[in-house]
C-alpha cells in the first residue's frame, strides 16, 4: 500500500513516526511522510530489506519530505508523484487542523482511505464538528478515527448491561449519562453512539430527548490520561449501571433495583499501531460510527 | 468514492447497543469439568486456554471450572498449581490480580479416583454448589484428558452418579473427547459403544486439535470463499496432493505411550485424515456443523481400499536413529525413556490415498507424518499438472508445476507458486512465489487451538470436531495397513537417522518420476 502520513506537530512527531515504521514493517508498502514542521526541508529515502532470511519476505521504503514552506498544491503533487500505482491508498492525518488545511483538502482527492484521531489535540471539540460536517455529505475517501475506535470495548461492556432480553425496556428509561474521559472525543462519541443507536434527538449541548419526549442528560468531564475513558455511567428511575477502570480492569456494577454483583473484566485497550492497522484494513466506513459522528454533529453545532 | 458497508441489521439478539459490535462471548452460564487436571495437557494448554478465554472476556458471565484427578489438592491446593501453570505457559504471561482471584473464585477441586463412586458424587455436590452460588444452571462440559483407558469408566460413572444427560434434566451436558479415540477399529467402536449408552452423538465432541487451528479453518475459505480455485480444484488440472505434519521433536516424555501407538495412530488416523477430509470434500450445502461433516464423511466413505498384498506401493514406515537436530546430537528412538530397545514402533509414517470419485479419480493424496525430521512444518501442498503444451521452447525449461501451498505450522500462511518471465530480451520462464501470512495480512496472532475449541463446545458449536462415522471411516482406512505393520516386523528399523527428510522407502509411494516428497 502507499500509506501517506502528514504531521505538521513537533510534539507528535516521533510518536507518529515509529507507529508508521511499525506498520511498515509488516505490510509491504510505500510511505511518504509530509513533515510540515517548522524548519522541516529536505528529503530522507529509507528502504529496509527483510532483516532475517526466514522472515517473510516485506519490503518497505520511505520517503520523508521537509514540506514547511511548500504550497499545498505543490505537497501534493510531491505526493501524486511519488504513489505507487494500483494499489490502496491510506492518508494519516496526525494534525490538529483538518479543513481549514489545504493540504488535507487536496489529498482526499488522491487517497481512498483517511485515518485521523480527533482526541488528545488542542481542539478537539472544533475538530470533531469540522469532521462531521464534512462528512455528513458525500464522503470521497474512507474514513475511520482513532478516537471512535478505541471505544470498542467500551461500546461492548455498556452493551453487556442489557444483553439480558429482560434488561431491555431499562434502554427506554435511561435518564442519564455521564462520561469521564482524558479528552473530549470519546466522551461524546459514547454519549452520541448511545443516542443513536437508542434513537434519541439532540435537544442542547446536554441532553436528548427519547422517542417518548423524556429529557436524557449528558455530562462528561475531563478526568485521567488523554484518550483513555475512566467510567461511564447510566441510570434510569430503577437502576445504575456503571462502568469504572481499576487498575487493569474494569469493574461493572448495577446498583439499584436490578442490582448485581460487582463483575471485573479486562480492560481491553488497544494501542495506537494496532488500531491504525485495523483501520487500514478494514476498508469500508463504519455505519454505526457514521451516525455516532453525525449525531455528534448536532451536539456540537 | 469510498464503499459504504452493507447497513448493519438490528443485532441478532435485540440489544440494540450490540449492532456493529463483534463479540465472542459465550452466552450459556456453565461448569467446565477436567478429568485428568493434574495431567500435563491440564497444566500446559487446557487451564492456560480457560484462562485466555477469561482474559479475552469470552468466558460467559456465569461459569465454574472443576478439575477432578487422582492427586490429593483441596481447592486452593489446585488453583496454585494452575496459577503456576498459567504463569509458565499461558500466551498472556503471568496471571495477574485483580482478574486472578477473580477467576480463581470460579474454579474448584475434586480429588479422588475414577472408580470411586463416592467421588462422582462429590462432584455432583460440588457442581450443584456451583449452580446456586455461581448460577451455572446445571450446563456441564466434561472434559476427558485421562488416559484413554479411563474414558468408558468416567462415563459410567458419571451415568451412574446422575451427572450424565439422562439426570441432568434442568441444563444441558456435552462431553469433550480427547484422542486418541481407540487404538484400533475394534476398540473405537467399543468405546463408541459404551459412549452412546450414555451420550448422545450430538453431545459428544472428539477433540481433534488440529482443526482449531485458524490456518486449517481457512482451508473451506479458501476453497468456498473464491472464486478461483474451486472450478481447477479436481483432476483435470491438480497433478497430486501432499499433506505433511513433520516435527523435530522425538517422543519426549511420552515414550511409553508412544510404544502403544506410533505415528499412523498417533497423527495420520486423526490429524492428518481430517486435513486430507477438508481438502478432497465437496462443497458443503451450507456452513453449519452436520452440513461440513457429511461432506467430510463422503469423502473418506470414497477411499479406495488399500489392498493389504500391494502395501508397499501404498504405505512407508520409518524409526529415527541418534542424529543431529538444530544442531544438537539427540538419541535414537530405541534409546529414549520408556521405549522398548528392540521396539518396532513407526516414529514415522507416509500414506497414498486414492479418492475414487469424479473429482478425484486418478490423483494421489500423499501424507506423511514423522518426528525427528529435519524441520517441523505442517502443510498442504497442492500440485497442478504440467502445461500442455512449452510455447517458448528452450525459454520454458525451467518451468516447475504451479503449486498451491496451505501452510498450518510453524508458518501460517498461503504461498502459490507461478511462473513468469524473467526480465531481460530473451522469453527466458521462471517459477516465482506470491505469498500471504497471517500474521502480517491481518495483524493478529492466532488464538491457540484450545481456546477455540473449549469455546465452541461451551456453545455448542460441533463443526471443528469429529463425528463418530467420520472417525469409524479414517480408522477402516488405516487398518489395513496397521494390521500388516503389527504383523510382520521392519527389520530396516531404524531406518533414517534424526535431523533428515525421513526414510528413503518412503519415496517409493510416487508412481511419476518427476513427483516427489517437498523438502521440510
Amino acid at each position: 500500500m502507499n500509506l501517506v502520513v502528514y504531521v505538521e506537530n513537533e510534539r507528535y512527531r516521533e510518536w507518529v513516526f515509529e507507529r508508521a515504521w511499525r506498520i511498515a514493517d509488516k505490510h509491504p508498502s510505500r510511505m511518504i511522510v509530509l513533515d510540515a514542521i517548522n524548519d522541516h526541508h529536505g528529503t530522507q529515502i529509507t528502504a529496509q530489506e527483510p532483516h532475517r532470511d526466514d522472515a517473510p519476505q516485506i519490503f518497505r521504503e520511505g520517503v520523508v519530505l521537509g514540506v514547511d514552506g511548500i504550497r499545498a498544491a505543490q505537497r501534493i503533487q510531491f505526493v501524486e508523484a511519488l504513489l505507487v500505482k494500483d494499489i490502496p491508498c491510506v492518508l494519516w492525518w496526525a494534525a490538529d487542523r483538518l479543513f481549514s488545511s489545504e493540504t488535507f483538502a487536496g489529498l482526499l482527492n488522491v487517497v481512498e482511505h483517511v485515518i485521523l484521531d480527533s482526541s488528545g489535540t488542542n481542539t478537539e471539540s472544533n475538530a470533531l464538528r469540522e469532521f462531521a460536517s464534512y462528512f455528513s455529505g458525500t464522503q470521497p475517501a474512507a474514513l475511520g478515527d482513532l478516537a471512535w475506535m478505541r471505544l470498542d470495548p467500551w461500546r461492548d461492556v455498556i452493551a453487556q448491561f442489557f444483553d439480558d432480553p429482560n434488561m431491555r425496556d431499562e434502554l427506554s428509561a435511561i435518564r442519564r449519562v455521564a462520561v469521564s474521559s482524558g479528552s473530549d472525543s470519546e466522551a461524546l462519541y459514547l454519549g452520541c453512539w448511545l443516542a443513536s443507536r437508542l434513537g434519541w434527538k439532540v435537544r442542547d449541548q446536554s441532553t436528548f430527548v427519547n422517542a417518548g419526549g423524556a429529557v436524557i442528560s449528558f455530562e462528561h468531564k475531563r478526568e485521567g490520561e488523554i484518550r483513555r475513558v475512566q467510567s461511564v455511567r447510566l441510570e434510569t428511575a430503577a437502576s445504575g449501571y456503571s462502568a469504572r477502570v481499576e487498575g487493569e480492569t474494569v469493574a461493572l456494577e448495577v446498583t439499584g433495583r436490578f442490582a448485581r454483583a460487582k463483575r471485573l473484566v479486562p480492560l481491553q485497550a488497544i494501542d495506537n499501531t494496532s488500531l491504525v492497522e485495523r483501520a487500514i484494513l478494514g476498508d469500508r466506513t463504519d455505519e454505526i460510527f457514521m451516525d455516532a459522528l453525525h449525531t455528534v454533529g448536532d451536539l456540537l453545532k | 468514492m469510498a464503499q459504504t458497508a452493507p447497513k448493519t441489521a438490528p443485532s441478532t439478539d435485540g440489544n440494540p447497543l450490540r449492532a456493529g459490535l463483534s463479540t465472542n462471548r459465550i452466552k450459556d452460564p456453565c461448569n467446565v469439568i477436567f478429568f485428568g487436571a493434574s495431567g500435563d495437557l491440564m497444566k500446559r494448554m487446557l487451564m492456560p486456554a480457560m484462562y485466555n478465554l477469561r482474559l479475552g472476556d469470552v468466558l460467559p458471565v456465569r461459569y465454574g471450572i472443576v478439575g477432578f484427578s487422582r492427586t490429593e489438592w483441596d481447592d486452593d491446593g489446585f488453583r496454585k498449581e494452575m496459577k503456576d501453570s498459567i504463569d509458565q505457559f499461558s500466551r498472556s504471561g503471568e496471571a495477574k490480580d485483580p482478574l486472578w482471584s477473580d477467576f480463581a473464585k470460579h474454579v474448584s477441586y475434586v480429588s479422588g479416583d475414577f472408580d470411586d463412586p463416592n467421588c462422582y458424587l462429590k462432584l455432583r455436590r460440588q457442581l450443584e454448589r456451583n449452580d446456586s452460588e455461581l448460577g451455572t444452571e446445571s450446563n456441564r462440559l466434561f472434559y476427558l484428558s485421562t488416559p484413554p483407558g479411563l474414558f468408558t469408566k468416567i462415563v459410567d460413572m458419571l451415568d451412574e452418579a446422575g451427572l450424565g444427560p439422562k439426570g441432568n434434566q434442568k441444563g444441558w451436558t456435552r462431553i469433550i473427547v480427547e484422542k486418541p479415540f481407540g487404538i484400533d477399529l475394534a476398540s473405537a467402536r467399543a468405546l463408541q459403544a459404551e459412549i452412546t449408552k450414555v451420550f448422545e452423538e450430538k453431545h459428544v465432541y472428539r477433540i481433534d486439535h488440529y482443526l482449531g487451528k485458524e490456518p486449517v479453518q481457512d482451508i473451506m475459505a479458501l476453497r468456498f470463499a473464491n472464486v478461483m480455485f474451486e472450478p481447477i480444484w479436481d483432476r483435470r488440472y491438480i497433478q497430486s496432493v501432499q499433506i505433511t505434519a513433520a516435527e523435530t521433536v522425538g517422543v519426549e516424555h511420552r515414550g511409553g505411550y508412544y510404544e502403544t501407538s506410533g505415528a499412523l495412530r498417533d497423527m495420520i488416523q486423526n490429524h492428518v485424515i481430517n486435513l486430507f477430509a477438508l481438502v478432497a470434500m465437496e462443497p458443503p450445502v451450507s456452513a453449519d456443523a452436520d452440513s461440513i461433516r457429511d461432506e467430510k464423511m463422503k469423502v473418506l466413505r470414497a477411499l479406495r481400499p488399500i489392498d493389504p498384498d500391494q502395501l508397499g506401493h501404498y504405505a512407508a514406515r520409518g524409526q529415527y536413529a541418534a542424529g543431529t537436530v538444530n544442531g544438537q546430537q539427540v538419541p535414537g528412538y530405541r534409546e529414549e525413556p520408556d521405549v522398548n530397545p528392540k521396539s518396532n514402533v513407526e516414529t514415522y509414517a507416509a500414506v497414498k490415498l486414492y479418492v475414487d470419485s469424479w473429482r478425484w479419480a486418478g490423483v494421489p493424496f500423499y501424507l506423511r507424518s514423522g518426528k525427528r525430521l529435519a524441520g517441523k512444518q505442517s502443510e498442504i501442498a497442492i500440485r497442478f499438472k504440467d502445461i500442455p503444451h512449452r510455447l517458448f521452447g528452450e525459454g520454458s525449461d525451467d518451468i516447475e508445476h504451479n503449486a498451491l501451498v496451505m501452510k498450518i505450522q510453524p508458518e501460517e500462511g498461503v504461498s502459490i507458486r507461478f511462473s513468469a518471465k524473467v526480465p531481460g530480451p530473451k522469453m527466458h520462464i521462471r517459477s516465482v512465489s506470491m505469498d500471504f501470512n497471517y500474521g502480517t495480512g491481518f495483524g493478529v496472532v492466532s488464538a491457540p487451538a484450545y481456546e477455540r475449541l473449549i469455546g465452541d463446545a461451551m456453545r455448542g458449536d460441533a463443526t471443528l470436531f469429529t463425528r463418530w462415522d467420520a472417525v469409524e471411516a479414517a480408522w477402516e482406512a488405516v487398518t489395513p495397513i496397521l494390521d500388516r505393520w503389527i504383523m510382520l516386523k521392519d527389520t530396516s528399523f531404524p531406518n533414517y537417522a534424526a535431523g533428515t527428510q525421513g526414510p528413503v522407502a518412503s519415496d517409493a509411494l510416487f508412481d511419476d518420476e518427476d513427483d516427489g516428497w517437498r523438502r521440510i
